[in-house]
C-alpha cells in the first residue's frame, strides 16, 4: 500500500516536472520553426525598425537656391518612390504607421519614407486622443514642396 | 484636372535623371547624347510632352514646359485643398 502511495506521488511529481518543462520546449521548437532559428538580436532589430525616434529626424530647408546642390532627388523620391507611400498617405490624410504599412507592405520602406517625408516637412507627427503616434500630411509643407518643384521647373524655361 | 494626369514618376525622372546637368542640357540638347541616363530621361520628357525627337534632333517645347508648370500647380493645389 505504501509503495502504491509513493508511486502515485512520484508520478505526480514527474507530471509536474513535465508540465513545467514541456511547454517551454514546445515554444522554443515553434519559434525555431517559424523564424528558422533567427538570432534574437535580429528579431529585436526588426521590432525596433517600426519605432522612429524623433531626434533622428533633421528637417531640411526647402528654399530653392538653384540646381547646384538642390534636394530635388530627395523631394521627388518621397513623392514618387517608396512603393507609392505618398499616394496612400495622401488618400488617408492622417494615418498610423501600421495603416501605411498595410498598403506599402514593408516596414523598412515605410520607416524610410516617414523619416524622409518628415525631413522635407511633408508630414507631421501628431497623437490621437489616446496618445498613440499618428502622422498627418502637412498642408503648409505640401505647399512648400509645390513651390520648390515649380521654382526648379521655372529655371528650365 | 485629375491628379492622374500628372505622372509623378515621369516628373521625378525628368527632374532628377540628369542631375545638375539638366539646365545646361535643356539649353543645348546635343549634349544629352553624352549622358548615360539619356534614354531614361528622354522617355519621361516625351511622356510629359516637353521634348520632341525628329530625325534624331531633340527639340524642347518651352510652351509645353509652361503647361507642365501649370499642371504641377493645379495638381498640388487640388491635393492641398483636399486636406482641409
Amino acid at each position: 500500500m505504501d509503495i502504491l502511495i509513493i508511486l502515485v506521488v512520484v508520478i505526480i511529481v514527474l507530471l509536474y516536472v513535465l508540465y513545467r518543462l514541456w511547454p517551454d520546449r514546445l515554444a522554443e521548437f515553434i519559434k525555431g520553426r517559424v523564424f528558422e532559428d533567427v538570432d534574437e538580436g535580429i528579431l529585436l532589430k526588426f521590432i525596433e525598425a517600426s519605432r522612429i525616434r524623433r531626434e533622428e529626424i533633421d528637417r531640411i530647408d526647402l528654399t530653392w537656391r538653384g540646381w547646384r546642390g538642390s534636394n530635388l532627388d530627395l523631394v521627388m523620391n518621397v513623392l514618387s518612390g517608396y512603393g507609392d507611400a505618398f499616394k496612400y498617405a495622401l488618400s488617408m490624410k492622417r494615418f498610423y504607421f501600421r495603416e501605411l504599412l498595410q498598403k506599402v507592405g514593408s516596414v523598412k520602406v515605410v520607416r524610410a519614407w516617414v523619416i524622409d517625408a518628415s525631413r522635407i516637412g511633408l508630414i507631421r507627427r501628431i497623437e490621437d486622443p489616446h496618445g498613440v503616434t499618428m502622422y498627418k500630411i502637412d498642408r503648409e509643407g505640401l505647399g512648400v514642396i509645390r513651390d520648390y518643384i515649380i521654382r526648379a521647373l521655372e529655371e528650365l524655361l | 484636372m485629375h491628379s492622374e494626369e500628372l505622372s509623378l514618376r515621369d516628373l521625378a525622372i525628368f527632374l532628377t535623371a540628369l542631375g545638375d546637368d539638366l539646365p545646361s542640357i535643356m539649353r543645348n540638347t546635343e549634349r544629352i547624347v553624352e549622358h548615360p541616363r539619356a534614354a531614361l530621361w528622354l522617355e519621361s520628357a516625351r511622356n510629359l510632352g516637353i521634348v520632341r525627337v525628329e530625325d534624331g534632333n531633340i527639340e524642347v517645347d518651352r510652351n509645353a514646359l509652361r503647361g507642365l508648370i501649370e499642371r504641377v500647380r493645379e495638381v498640388f493645389d487640388r491635393w492641398i485643398s483636399s486636406l482641409s
